[in-house]
């Protein structure tokens, strides 16, 4: 399993209900492996929290959207 | 205003490119013994939106993912992309501590690092296109 997976699978399991409440939207989560840590303002405060609780260890920060956003590389220096 | 200016003659042909470091963040706790910075080649993006590192450096760095995020690039669309927390320092000692960037695929490239519009939007970039010169102020 790659690192991530299953926190992805956590955030995929809880995004509609982190959904229901409008005031999340634009916010942060942080996920360590099935658990729902916490809800913040920005994401270096997530990073941060998730350094405390957990140390130097894969952990996943993401933002709360109703469409998960795309980054653009328009120049084709990237191998994908 | 911090700043750097860079005066090369392959500006155009090459592209806008410099020297600069990467460590680990500040706020990033150690994980064994890992080298404490690498210098790498950067080039200025307008193109991409994120700031992106090539995919090995998290590694040599001892850093682990903290987010993910989906890329598109112009052959592929939707690739998972890991991120990292890590400090930027610029020539000058022009640093922007804890920035979060993701890590691609570059080798083969003649960069490591790919400076966005997210770093970009922080600063002014000018262009000074018949002195083959760029300055990047934060």
């Amino acid at each position: 399993m790659s690192p991530l997976e299953k926190e992805r699978q956590t955030y995929k399991a809880h995004i509609s209900k982190l959904l229901e409440d409008s005031g999340n939207i634009g916010k942060f989560v942080l996920i360590k492996d099935d658990q729902l840590i916490d809800v913040f303002d920005t994401n270096l405060d997530a990073i941060k929290q998730g350094y405390k609780d957990f140390g130097n260890v894969p952990f996943l920060v993401k933002e709360i959207t109703l469409v998960e956003p795309t980054a653009h590389f328009s120049s084709n220096l990237l191998g994908v | 205003m911090p700043s750097f200016t860079i005066t090369d003659p392959t500006v155009q042909s090459k592209g806008l490119i410099l020297g600069m470091r990467l460590t680990a963040a500040t706020m990033t706790p150690p994980a064994g013994q890992p080298q404490q910075y690498i210098d790498v080649r950067a080039m200025i993006d307008t193109s991409a939106s994120l700031t992106a590192i090539r995919d090995d450096i998290p590694g040599i760095l001892g850093l682990n993912p903290v987010g993910d995020v989906l890329i598109s690039t112009p052959t592929s669309t939707g690739v998972q992309c890991y991120q990292y927390l890590v400090n930027l320092v610029f020539p000058n000692n022009t640093h922007i501590p804890n920035f979060t960037v993701t890590a691609v695929p570059l080798q083969g490239q003649n960069v490591s690092c790919l400076i966005g519009r997210d770093i970009l939007g922080q600063g002014v970039l000018v262009y000074n296109g018949y002195m083959n010169q760029f300055t990047l102020s934060f």
